[in-house]
């Protein structure tokens, strides 16, 4: 078939979905060709016939058996002159009872675990979902030794649980908002009443309630229609997987979004500071966790910077680096047919390709993947002379710099710039090196996520703040207030 | 996005606009082809012209061997490097040279060309260590001391480190030397010979050379050498060794060793100029028989040793005297009487002419290793 390139213009959402009658030939009609919708005619304990609708595997057996069947078919009759307003009165043994007035309402209840009963005078329909959703399980990316050991779940409620569970105070706000027009999905909105800046609340929930989209069912699908920059390779919201990070974000004044399906809550705004801070920077002694800090920022710029400087110091400005160091690259470089840009592309691009395919594969293979890889790529390139043992050096330097990040995604975006400033290096050294970080400073400095610079705390004035964290932390003690860029309703912290 | 296109086309534009080339912009040379020059000689050469002759260091790798030396005339040290490039298998470079070395007929002549060429030229540097070659060709000495596991850059190298041991000569880079003729017109570099040892040459270092407008008009021997490394604070660690009185010898380290100057004014004239030498060091070995526990032995050997510092010192300021401050004494005592900065600067020739210069020299040994203390203690104890 050929896809012709047509404008496809945008369609507003049809309501109702399905412009029916309420009755139980049109919920039929509507799931019909599912076959996990099932059904079963009743005859109820007072007299008269109902029926009983729901969709297998959403609902739990027990639940519906015992709290709806039961009662229904055997159990004493409340004094009503209606079906309905007998069953409300007691005839169902359930928490969550609705009457339902429209297809829309009755079959969006049905999908998320309700059972709907159709009786002579009305449609009800009773909670009775199944609770088979994962446990709460340690957190896999984000592990920390001196810090709690449970993360996100899939579950959305779950997840509103632990965060409450942390936070025990009815400022802790949580609007939900259904997103997809086929996944319809819970995205909850979180903050804390009198520290978060309501007009950033305000500007979150307005681009979530904008997004019109079919189904929301991954990470991307929400935070690229709520952050500003699209077209930058660097994260403006952090995902965490662990609710103790996740409520650390909240009390410094962020919005929190908890997404129904996915295991991760999104903290925002978000800058650079947050991207280059780990979870047990929080645990750990706050001259260790300052120190770490600065390591991983002189990570980042060895990472990006590290094959770029490589190939313009050998390619172009020799002069530049100490004489016994230009001549072991020198005899280390001899027999090697290419040419060092050519040298330090193609590792880069060997080690790119084994990253990926050890995270493509299963753990164990993954791991066999990366020794194989790196006994190729490495020695065996040596020993037969395709690459010289200094490129090895400089490409594995920059990658081990570069897991040291401890946000994948800001680390995917400094690999990116890491072949692009190697390759502007090629061309013309140092001035093209230096012209590809005036390009990435320039994006950086010009992001905002939500009105706050990305490059804070890096950014003029936001270094002026007093009392509240910098690059470095300070004992806790010491740490006063919030950070100002959030402009927060509550700006202090402690006393 | 548009606006990045935007952007991206009117700097296109504007590059082709400007009228530049892309000449300015760096070439890639291949490292693995690129002839690295460490050594570099300076010598005249018939018709005004200058013979430049370069060396690298040992190769390492594969292509491992006798260093490369290339050698070319031109009328300028510039167009004599360019020159040599035609004859280098690879690319040669010397945004790497670490020595510079300039023949005695050369420097009789005048290092004026080679100092310009090593301000203005982007790949040399002002850190390159330079030496007087004690013969009429450098080419030669570097080409000499060239075997197939050294180089003359290992040995000048190694001089530019032992020269602290000796004494007898300090390591003088292009940029201190400049500072120096900048200042009056008067600079030192060392001066190094080369020396045949079983049969295989070898480099060594003869005291320094005076230059006076950059031409060489001296060359001090080794006793005004080292009584010029002790006045301008250039000594390191020297040995020295003392004869005593019964026969015995005493050697001696020399752990410090600090001058101060003083000067003696007459109203506003200076008339005599005094140098307080302070020297410790350790007996380091003693030969003979001699008790060197005893305080008379000990004082013995600090006078002797005062007296010998004494005597290179002297050395020194005699040569001073002949040939004009390469010790930079005027620049010494500017500072230290800054408030006579005109005087000093319109009087200095005249004084120097008519200064008495004093040495006073307190030379103190300081520890010595008693083997029987120790022997003592453990029998105490057990």
């Amino acid at each position: 078939m050929r896809y012709s390139k047509e404008y496809v213009p945008y369609h507003a959402e049809k309501k109702p979905v399905f412009d029916l009658p309420l009755k139980l030939e049109s919920i039929e009609g509507v799931f019909e060709e599912c076959v996990d919708f099932a059904s079963r005619r009743i005859t109820l304990a007072e007299g008269g016939e109902g029926t009983i609708c729901w969709i297998d595997g959403m609902v739990k057996s027990e639940r519906l058996n015992d709290y709806v069947m039961r009662p229904l078919i055997t159990g004493p009759v409340p004094a009503s002159t209606t079906q309905v307003g007998k069953v409300l009165g007691g005839n169902v043994w359930n928490l969550d009872v609705t009457i339902q007035m429209t297809v829309d309402d009755t079959v969006e209840a049905m999908l998320k675990g309700c059972c709907a009963i159709f009786l002579s005078d009305g449609v009800l329909t009773c909670s009775v979902q199944t609770e088979e959703k994962r446990g709460v399980e340690g957190p896999e990316n984000e592990t920390e030794n001196k810090g709690a050991r449970d993360s996100f779940v899939e579950s959305v409620r779950t997840c509103t649980s632990l965060v409450r569970r942390r936070l025990k105070s009815a400022k802790v706000k949580i609007l939900e908002h259904m997103v997809g027009r086929t996944s319809d999905t819970a995205v909850d909105v979180i903050w804390v009443d009198g520290v978060t800046n309501p007009d950033l609340v305000h500007q979150v929930e307005e681009r979530i309630s904008q997004m019109d989209v079919d189904a929301l069912l991954s990470v991307a699908d929400i935070e690229e229609y709520i952050v500003d920059s699209k077209s930058t390779v660097f994260p403006q919201v952090l995902f965490t997987e662990r609710p103790d990070r996740f409520c650390r974000g909240l009390m410094d004044g962020r919005v929190g979004i908890l997404v129904d399906g996915i295991p991760m809550g999104c903290l925002l705004p978000c800058g650079i500071k947050q991207f280059m801070r780990a979870p047990q920077d929080r645990s750990n002694h706050w001259l260790s966790a300052s120190l770490l800090t600065l390591l991983r920022y002189a990570c980042m710029i060895v990472s990006v910077l590290l094959p770029g400087v490589y190939i313009a110091i050998t390619a172009f400005h020799l002069q530049m680096i100490p004489t016994q160091l230009a001549l072991s690259i020198i005899a280390s470089k001899q027999d090697v047919p290419f040419s060092t840009q050519f040298e330090v592309l193609i590792m880069l691009f060997a080690f790119e390709v084994l990253q990926e395919a050890g995270l493509r594969m299963p753990n164990t293979i993954g791991q066999s993947v990366s020794i194989i890889g790196a006994l190729v790529v490495g020695q065996a390139a040596v020993d037969a002379k395709i690459v010289s043992p200094a490129v090895i050096i400089v490409v594995a330097a920059a990658g081990m710099a570069g897991f040291t990040i401890p946000n994948l995604d800001f680390a995917n975006g400094l690999r990116i710039w890491r072949v692009i400033a190697a390759i502007g290096a090629s061309f013309v050294g140092l001035f093209g090196l230096t012209a590809v970080i005036i390009g990435m400073v320039f994006q950086l400095s010009k992001m905002k996520s939500f009105g706050v610079s990305y490059l804070t705390p890096f950014s003029p004035g936001s270094w002026q703040q007093k009392g509240s964290e910098w690059v470095m932390r300070g004992p806790m003690p010491s740490i006063k207030m919030r950070d100002l860029t959030l402009r927060p309703e509550g700006k202090r912290r402690q006393k | 996005m548009r606006r990045i296109w935007l952007a991206l086309c009117c700097a296109l534009t504007a590059g082709l606009l400007v009228g530049c080339t892309s000449s300015f912009l760096p070439k890639a040379k291949d490292i693995s082809k690129v002839e690295l020059m460490r050594t570099i000689a300076i010598d005249g050469a018939p018709d005004e012209k200058v013979k430049v002759t370069v060396s690298s260091g040992v190769k390492q790798g594969s292509s491992g061997g006798k260093p490369l030396i290339l050698s070319d005339e031109a009328q300028t040290v510039s167009s004599a490097c360019q020159l040599i490039q035609k004859s280098g298998n690879g690319y040669v470079t010397y945004g790497h040279v670490t020595e510079c070395v300039v023949g005695k007929e050369a420097a009789k002549a005048g290092v004026d060309q080679l100092l310009d060429y090593m301000q203005r030229d982007f790949e040399m540097r002002m850190d390159t260590l330079i030496f007087l070659a004690n013969q009429d060709k450098a080419g030669d000495l570097i080409t000499k001391a060239a075997t197939k596991d050294i180089a003359a850059t290992d040995r000048l190298q190694e001089i530019g480190r032992e020269m602290p041991l000796k004494s007898g000569a300090w390591r003088c880079t292009v940029r201190e030397f400049l500072v120096d003729q900048y200042n009056n017109g008067l600079a030192m570099m060392p001066t190094l010979e080369l020396e045949k040892v079983n049969g295989e040459y070898t480099i060594g270092v003869k005291g320094m050379a005076i230059f006076h407008e950059t031409k060489l008009v001296e060359q001090l021997d080794e006793e005004a050498s080292r009584g010029a490394c002790v006045l301008i604070n250039e000594g390191g660690a020297p040995n020295q060794d003392v004869k005593l009185k019964d026969g015995g010898v005493a050697g001696l380290k020399i752990t410090s060793s600090s001058c101060r100057w003083k000067a003696q004014w007459e109203n506003d004239n200076l008339v005599g100029m005094t140098a307080e030498v302070k020297v410790r060091a350790n007996l380091a070995e003693l030969n003979g028989t001699v008790e060197f526990r005893k305080k008379s032995v000990l004082h013995e050997i600090e006078q002797k040793l005062a007296a010998a510092i004494t005597k290179e010192a002297i050395s020194a300021l005699k040569e001073e005297k002949n040939h004009g401050d390469f010790l930079h004494l005027e620049r010494e005592l500017e500072m230290q009487y800054p408030g006579r900065l005109k005087e000093i600067e319109a009087h200095w020739e005249e004084w120097l002419k008519t200064i008495h210069f004093r040495v006073k020299t307190e030379a103190t040994v300081e520890r010595s290793y008693d083997v029987s203390r120790g022997v003592e203690q453990s029998g105490k104890e057990g």
